[in-house]
């Protein structure tokens, strides 16, 4: 039987342990977020073809057309994404027999650009952020899930067991402790950006809605029948005819579908069987003026070129675009792009500064009893942190020192993206038992921040030695994309090094004033 | 900072109330609002499942928050299965009763 | 321009009222070494925090609509807030100045925002 605790004794176990066991997924999906705020132009930095301005004017026929006739004449559904200012390549996708093909297009050059040998920005980074690359069955979408529910939990446990909330608002005391300076960063970072914290999983977890709440979904429509996606979206669909059929001018589709919209941007064309007589053609609308994520998105038959539909959201289904909006960023506002991105940073330092409380908390405790669990913790939270870190910038390192004709290359570079995330995991574990470190559990942090000064000064470095983009260049050709990720690279090593020489600076404290902190409440 | 604790056994359970018992509260949860919703005829079948999809994930939270509050885990239990089976029972009358005018 | 200008008077007015709000707070007076208010002071801070924060709210709006304009606002008040926090224990006197510039700075934005 368990004892009696009140509500804040029992919020402070949940919110305790429940951090420290979701701690590493949190930042992992935190950390991806981030980075996915800016995947385009990490893509821009890791294929260096693709490193070309955005066209004046796109035609389906002469630019996609031509290409995918050549390249998948008899497949089932073509995909086009038609470029803009963050992506200025045109994406053409199709279902083959392995599954979804890509190649990227020069528009203005009329050229298919070779295969870029990479996953890049938003081909890894962002589906890391919400599936953690395990799709088989949706386990990653439901690991998420419980990920940010635990997280929904986090929040609110913490603003529970914060006794001073308003008192201590503004609080920050680096010349403290490093255990009271980790706090007041722990509470400033959580509590005024409670807002962004709590509505940005909520919304991630709206986004998924039709995969956690199918159950339910389908005990609803049980009983009469039907599908929620062609009543919610007023979705049409029809089989193959079979029978050969030429496409009509795709390009007056969209122009009748600017004409719909009161004007806008091309985001996505999709064609479905389009060599049939049934074929049917779906124009998006880029959401670039607006939160709601909705694509208003008019249907067409293929080949006559007549309107079968036009989306038109419910007030209910705008509500959940809206949060879809929200978390995924789809318009064009630069500032607010760059406070989500600061924010996401913040996040990662409110989820990393609650582990080390964790480890502080208990060290000075567990050193008595001779147990090594807070060692343990650390090393985890070194490798599930800093290790992070580590891992991507030696991607980003092997993207530009893998020769581009490897083959596999894409693969190669992913893995060695988990090789170094290994690595760093090992290496705390080792610190940790070692014995003449194992007093000092800083050590690992501190190698592992030398180790990401200089993995990212490398990245930046190979990317002007390799691809004659280097920083002032890019600056001047306009190049911003590459620019911002050289100048995030190195700001990353200056305050890695930052990191490294305040670790060595304040050591481990000695055990009696671990022993003092210990009674620091919350 | 966590001085007291529950046993490792209440720990679990409560967790596994709040996970699973969680979730079931939470479908339950949007059967029922979604029922209600287009039995009154408020709502279309398709919106009323998307508006009460989108809270489901704040019962799901609750539950977790109620299943570690609760004095007891029966009583973590009560309140979470509770709550799923009173949900579970509105959908099931407003989908099998006859509609009121 | 307008829309800069408006964008500006935003950012520059949340950094504004988030100092007020700071300043009026006794626990945060006495980490700084500032001397303690009076009641009447403390509520004139808080008054001229909030106030300040809805100006950078209406400026939010008036330069990106209302949805852009209450999201903008509500993270960059945050950020703002957090940096400025960051920054306190290492230069009150360079916040509190800047704090003051940034009221003047805010107000005179805004009301030339809305002038054009």
């Amino acid at each position: 039987m368990d004892k009696k605790l009140s509500l804040r004794q029992s919020m402070d176990y949940l919110h305790t342990w429940a951090g420290v066991l979701f701690s590493v997924l949190l930042f992992l999906v935190f950390f991806m977020g981030t980075l996915s705020v800016f995947d385009r132009e990490i893509d821009r930095w890791m294929m260096p073809e693709t490193r070309i301005a955005a066209p004046r004017a796109v035609s389906f026929e002469r630019d996609a057309l031509v290409h995918l006739e050549q390249l998948a004449p008899d497949a089932r559904l073509w995909m086009v994404q038609y470029p803009y200012s963050r992506e200025p390549t045109m994406s053409l996708g199709w279902m083959g027999e392995d599954g979804i093909e890509t190649r990227h297009v020069d528009v203005e050059k009329g050229r298919v650009l070779t295969d870029p040998g990479t996953k890049g920005g938003s081909g890894f980074f962002y589906p890391f952020h919400y599936s953690f690359h395990l799709d088989w069955m949706d386990i990653g979408a439901w690991l998420l899930a419980i990920v940010s529910i635990a997280m929904l939990v986090l929040l609110v446990s913490g603003v529970v067991i914060h006794k001073k909330i308003f008192a201590d608002f503004f609080t920050f005391r680096p010349g403290k402790s490093i255990q009271r300076a980790t706090l007041d960063l722990h509470n400033a970072s959580s509590v005024l950006l409670l807002p962004f914290h709590f509505v940005i999983t909520l919304s991630g977890l709206i986004i998924f809605l039709f995969i956690y709440m199918e159950a339910g979904i389908a005990v609803i429509y049980a009983k009469d029948g039907g599908s929620i996606i062609k009543e919610a979206f007023n979705h049409v669909s029809r089989p193959a005819a079979k029978e050969p059929g030429k496409l009509a001018s795709v390009d007056a589709m969209v122009a009748r579908s600017r004409a719909m919209w009161g004007g806008g941007e091309v985001r996505r064309i999709i064609i479905r069987n389009p060599n049939d007589k049934n074929a049917l053609v779906e124009v998006q609308r880029r959401p670039h003026d607006q939160i709601v994520n909705d694509n208003v998105s008019v249907t067409f038959d293929g080949a006559t070129g007549e309107v079968l539909s036009q989306q038109r959201l419910s007030p209910t289904l705008q509500v959940q675009r809206f949060f879809s909006g929200l978390h995924m960023i789809p318009f064009d506002h630069w500032w607010l792009r760059w406070m989500y991105f600061a924010m996401g940073l913040v996040s990662c330092v409110m989820i990393g500064t609650g582990l080390l409380l964790w480890v502080e908390k208990r060290r000075a405790r567990q050193e008595k009893e001779g147990r090594v669990g807070y060692r343990a913790v650390n090393a985890v939270a070194v490798g599930g942190t800093m290790g992070v870190l580590v891992a991507t910038l030696s991607m980003l390192v092997a993207n530009k020192l893998l020769p581009p004709d490897l083959m596999d290359r894409a693969t190669v570079e992913q893995w060695v993206f988990f090789a170094a995330w290994i690595i760093a995991f090992l290496h705390p574990v080792a610190r940790a038992f070692h014995p003449r470190s194992r007093t000092d559990l800083r050590i690992a942090w501190r190698e592992q921040a030398w180790a990401g000064a200089g993995l990212a000064m490398l990245a930046a470095a190979l990317n002007a030695i390799v691809t004659d983009d280097h920083l002032l260049t890019a600056l001047g050709q306009g190049k911003l994309a590459v620019a911002g990720t050289d100048l995030m690279l190195l700001a990353t090593a200056v305050l890695a090094v930052a990191a490294a020489r305040r670790l060595a600076v304040h050591g481990m404290p000695a055990r009696s004033e671990a022993a003092s902190m210990h009674k620091v409440a919350i | 900072m966590s001085n007291t604790r529950f046993t490792w056994q209440a720990a679990l359970t409560r967790a596994l109330i709040g996970a699973l018992g969680g979730f079931a509260a939470a479908l339950c949860f949007m059967i029922g609002t979604a029922s209600v919703l287009a039995a009154t005829g408020w709502l279309p079948r398709a919106d009323a499942a998307i508006a009460a999809g989108m809270p489901a994930f704040l019962i799901w939270m609750m539950a977790v928050l109620i299943a570690f509050g609760a004095a007891s885990v029966c009583r973590a239990a009560g309140w979470v299965f509770g709550g799923a089976t009173g949900f579970a029972l509105l959908g099931w009358m407003c989908q099998h009763l006859p509609r009121a005018v | 321009m307008k829309p800069l200008l408006l964008a500006a008077a935003s950012a520059f007015a949340a950094l504004a009222g988030m100092a007020a709000l700071c300043f009026q707070s006794p626990s945060q007076r006495h980490r700084m070494g500032l001397p303690e208010q009076a009641r009447g002071r403390r509520c004139w801070f808080a008054a001229a925090g909030a106030a300040m924060l809805a100006i950078s709210l209406i400026a939010a709006i008036a330069a990106d609509g209302p949805s852009f304009g209450i999201v903008l606002w509500l993270c960059q008040a945050g950020i703002i807030g957090l940096f400025m926090i960051l920054l306190l224990p290492y230069a009150i006197a360079w916040v509190i100045r800047v704090s003051g510039v940034a009221a003047i700075l805010g107000w005179l934005l805004f009301v030339g925002g809305k002038g054009l």
